[in-house]
C-alpha cells in the first residue's frame, strides 16, 4: 500500500498520483501500474446530442407549410397581388440564417458568412421591390449590407485568430449592430426623406452605446472580468 | 399480471420538481454501489433485476408527460444492466434507457445503479439495491435470509411502498418562512458536460463515531461542522466581503413520520455560518451546528415545512396551469435561484442493515449524490459494518475541498483510504 507524503491518505496500490494533491507516488515496492484504479470504471460514456439534421430537416417541412398555404391562398383569392412574396422572402431568410447551419457536418463559419450575405440582399431586394422603393436599393441597403457583411468578415477573423474575452467580443457586436442601425436610419432620411429617421437613428444609437460602454467599463475592470468569468463559466 | 394496482401512479410532492428541473446537461441523479466479494455475472443480474422490479414496481416506471402533471407508467421494457462508466450520474434522459428512470452498472465485484432523484430518495434507493444484491446472491445460489432493508421478491408488492407519504403526513397548520439568503459558493474550473470528479474516502466508522462522540454530537453533525468549517475559512482567504456559508443535510423523514414508503420522504434542512458576526474556532463551529440541527429536526418543523411545499402543489391555480407552462416556471426558477441558497450539500444515509446472511457477501457501500449545478463537492455517507465511504462528487476540476477535509481527518487521527476517477 502507498501513502500520499503530502495528504497522508492511504491510496490505491499502483497509483501513480495522489486524486487530491497530485502528488507523484514513488514506493519501490509498490510501483505505478496501468489502470490501476480498480474502483471505478475507465469507459467514458457522453450521451449522444439531438440529431441536429433531422430536426432541421423537421423545421424545414414545418416551415415549408405555410409557405406552400400562403402561395395558394394568394394564386387563388388574390391573383393580382404579391403578398405571399413577403411570407416567401421572410422564410427563405430566416432558413438560410437559422436552419441552414444544422445541415453541416461541421462549423463552416466562411460559408455561412457567405450565405447570410446574400440571403439579406436578396431579402432586402424583394421587400424594398415590393413595397415600391426599389430605386433606393442600389444607392442605400446595398452599401449597407456589403459595410456590415464586410465588418462581419474582419470580426470573424480577428475571433478565429485568437480567444478573445466574451466582453469584447460582446462589445464589438453591440458597437457594429449601433453604426449599422445609426447609417441605416442616416440614409433612409437622406434618401428616402422619411420623418424622424435621423431622430430614431440617434436615439437607437445611444441606446446600444450606452451598453457598449457598459460592457467596456466591466472588460477593463480586472475584478469584474474575473468574477463574470467564473459566474457564466466563459472566458 | 401481477401488478396491476401500480399500472400507473403520480409522482410525489418532492419528485415533481424534478422534471421540470431536468435540462440536455445535468438532472438531479445519484448513485448507490455495493462492492460485493465476487465477481459479478451480468447475466444472474440481469436476472436478478427483473424479479427485483416485480417486487419494487416503483422502480418498473418511465415518465410521462400528462396534461396537468408528469406521472409514472409501467414499462414495457424489460431492463437491463451494462458495465460501469468512468462519468457515473450523468443525466437522465426520459427517452433513453428504454424509458428507465436507472440505470444499473456492473464494474469487477461492483454494481451499482444510477437512479434519478423523481424515483426515490436515499433510503428507497438502498432498499432496492439490497434487495436486487439479495436476490442476486439466491440466484447464484446462496442460501439468504430476508429482513431490514432485503426485500422478499417472491412477495406481493405493498401499497404503503409507493405511497405519497408527503400527503399523508402534512397537516400543519403553522406557516413557515422559507426565505433564504444567497450565500458562499467555493467555485472552479467547470469540468466539461457529462463529466465530474469523484473521491470516495473509506474510514472506520467506529474510529470516526468515537471522535464525533468525544464532540459530543453526532456523525452528521460532525461532517458538515467540517465541511462548514472548510468554506468558512476558504471565503475568508478569498474575499473581504463576506457571505453566510450553509450546508443543506437532507433529512429522512421516516423516523419521525413512520412510513414503509420507498419513494422520495426527505426534506432538507439548512445549517448556517455567518462569517460576519465574528471568527469562529471549530469548537464553535461544531456546537452551533449541532444546535441549529437539532432545533430544526424537529416534527411539528418539518411538517410545517412539508405542508408548505404542499401548498404550492395544491394551489388551484398551480394545480390546472398546463404542464409546459409549470415545468417553464420550474425551469426559469431553478435556472435563477439553483443553489444559490447553499454552499454545499452532506446526505448521510446512516448505517445500511441487512441479515447476516447477504451481509457476509458484501464488502461495502457506496453513495454518490451526483454533481451540483453550482456546488462543487457535494458529499454522500454511507457506513456498512465498520466501513465508512465519504464521497465527494465534483462538478469543478479543483479538489481542495476535498483534500483539506481528508486532511484533517488524517490529523485527528483517523485512517482515510482515497479511491477516486480522476486521471
Amino acid at each position: 500500500m502507498s501513502y500520499c507524503v503530502n495528504c497522508g491518505v492511504e491510496l490505491e496500490s499502483g497509483a501513480k498520483k495522489c486524486p487530491l494533491c497530485s502528488t507523484e507516488i514513488v514506493n519501490p515496492k509498490c510501483p505505478p501500474v496501468e489502470e490501476s484504479n480498480d474502483a471505478f470504471s475507465h469507459r467514458e460514456h457522453i450521451p449522444t446530442a439531438i440529431k441536429t439534421k433531422f430536426v432541421a430537416g423537421i423545421v424545414s417541412l414545418v416551415m415549408l407549410i405555410p409557405n406552400i398555404v400562403c402561395v395558394l391562398a394568394n394564386a387563388v383569392l388574390f391573383p393580382r397581388s404579391f403578398w405571399s412574396f413577403y411570407v416567401l422572402a421572410t422564410s427563405f431568410f430566416m432558413w438560410i440564417v437559422f436552419v441552414v447551419p444544422f445541415f453541416m457536418e461541421k462549423h463552416r463559419i466562411y460559408w455561412m458568412w457567405a450565405f447570410d450575405t446574400c440571403a439579406a440582399g436578396l431579402y432586402v431586394y424583394i421587400l424594398m421591390s415590393l413595397l415600391g422603393f426599389g430605386g433606393y436599393y442600389n444607392s442605400c441597403a446595398l452599401p449597407i449590407i456589403l459595410l456590415n457583411s464586410a465588418l462581419v468578415l474582419i470580426y470573424i477573423l480577428w475571433v478565429r485568430k485568437k480567444k478573445r474575452h466574451v466582453l469584447l467580443r460582446a462589445l464589438l457586436i453591440c458597437s457594429d449592430i449601433a453604426v449599422s442601425l445609426f447609417v441605416c436610419c442616416l440614409l433612409l432620411a437622406v434618401e428616402a426623406s422619411l420623418k424622424y429617421a435621423t431622430e430614431i437613428g440617434i436615439i437607437i444609437f445611444a441606446c446600444i452605446m450606452a451598453v457598449v460602454v457598459f460592457l467596456a467599463v466591466c472588460y477593463s475592470s480586472k475584478t469584474i472580468r474575473k468574477w463574470l468569468s467564473k459566474r457564466l463559466f466563459v472566458n | 399480471m401481477k401488478n396491476n394496482s401500480f399500472e400507473w401512479f403520480k409522482l410525489d410532492n418532492a419528485a415533481k420538481i424534478f422534471p421540470g428541473q431536468n435540462s440536455r446537461s445535468w438532472s438531479n441523479v445519484f448513485r448507490i454501489g455495493i462492492q460485493l466479494k465476487e465477481e459479478i455475472d451480468p447475466v444472474v443480474l440481469d436476472q436478478a433485476l427483473q424479479n427485483t422490479l416485480e417486487r419494487i414496481p416503483s422502480f418498473d416506471v418511465r415518465i410521462r408527460r400528462g396534461l396537468f402533471w408528469f406521472y409514472f407508467e409501467k414499462n414495457p421494457n424489460m431492463a437491463s444492466s451494462e458495465p460501469d462508466i468512468k462519468n457515473l450520474c450523468y443525466r437522465i434522459n426520459f427517452k433513453e434507457n428504454k424509458g428507465f428512470l436507472f440505470r444499473l452498472y456492473y464494474h469487477g465485484k461492483t454494481v451499482s445503479a444510477d437512479i434519478y432523484h423523481a424515483l426515490c430518495d436515499g433510503y428507497g434507493a438502498v432498499v432496492f439495491m439490497s434487495t436486487l444484491v439479495g436476490e442476486y446472491l439466491r440466484l447464484r445460489g446462496h442460501e439468504i435470509e430476508y429482513g431490514a432493508m432485503v426485500l422478499n421478491c417472491s412477495d406481493e408488492p405493498k401499497k404503503e411502498e409507493v405511497e405519497d407519504a408527503y400527503s399523508r403526513y402534512a397537516d400543519s397548520k403553522a406557516k413557515f418562512d422559507r426565505r433564504e439568503k444567497w450565500v458562499y459558493h467555493a467555485v472552479g474550473t467547470k469540468l466539461p458536460t457529462h463529466m465530474s470528479n469523484y473521491v470516495v474516502g473509506t474510514m472506520s466508522f467506529e474510529a470516526v463515531h468515537a471522535l464525533a462522540k468525544q464532540y459530543g454530537v453526532t456523525l452528521t453533525e460532525f461532517f458538515a461542522a467540517l465541511l462548514l468549517d472548510i468554506h468558512y475559512r476558504k471565503q475568508l482567504r478569498e474575499k473581504k466581503k463576506q457571505k453566510e456559508v450553509s450546508v443543506q443535510i437532507p433529512v429522512n423523514l421516516r423516523k419521525a413520520f413512520p412510513s414503509e414508503t420507498l419513494r422520495n420522504f426527505v426534506l432538507c434542512l439548512r445549517v448556517k455560518l455567518d462569517p460576519n458576526l465574528g471568527d469562529y474556532t471549530f469548537e464553535e463551529i461544531l456546537r452551533s451546528v449541532s444546535l441549529q440541527l437539532r432545533l430544526a429536526n424537529d416534527p411539528k418543523l418539518t411538517n410545517a415545512l412539508m405542508t408548505e411545499n404542499l401548498k404550492i402543489e395544491r394551489n388551484p391555480v398551480a394545480k390546472f396551469m398546463p404542464l409546459a407552462v409549470k415545468n417553464l416556471g420550474v425551469a426559469l426558477t431553478f435556472w435563477i435561484t439553483a443553489e444559490k441558497t447553499t454552499s454545499t450539500l452532506i446526505s448521510n444515509i446512516g448505517p445500511v442493515r441487512v441479515p447476516q446472511s447477504v451481509a457476509e457477501h458484501i464488502e461495502k457501500y457506496l453513495f454518490f449524490t451526483g454533481p451540483g449545478k453550482l456546488n462543487g463537492a457535494r458529499c454522500g455517507v454511507i457506513t456498512f459494518g465498520d466501513r465508512l465511504c465519504f464521497t465527494f462528487s465534483n462538478c469543478y476540476r479543483e479538489s481542495d475541498i476535498e483534500r483539506e477535509f481528508f486532511t484533517r481527518l488524517v490529523k485527528m487521527g483517523i485512517h482515510v483510504k482515497i479511491e477516486s476517477n480522476r486521471d
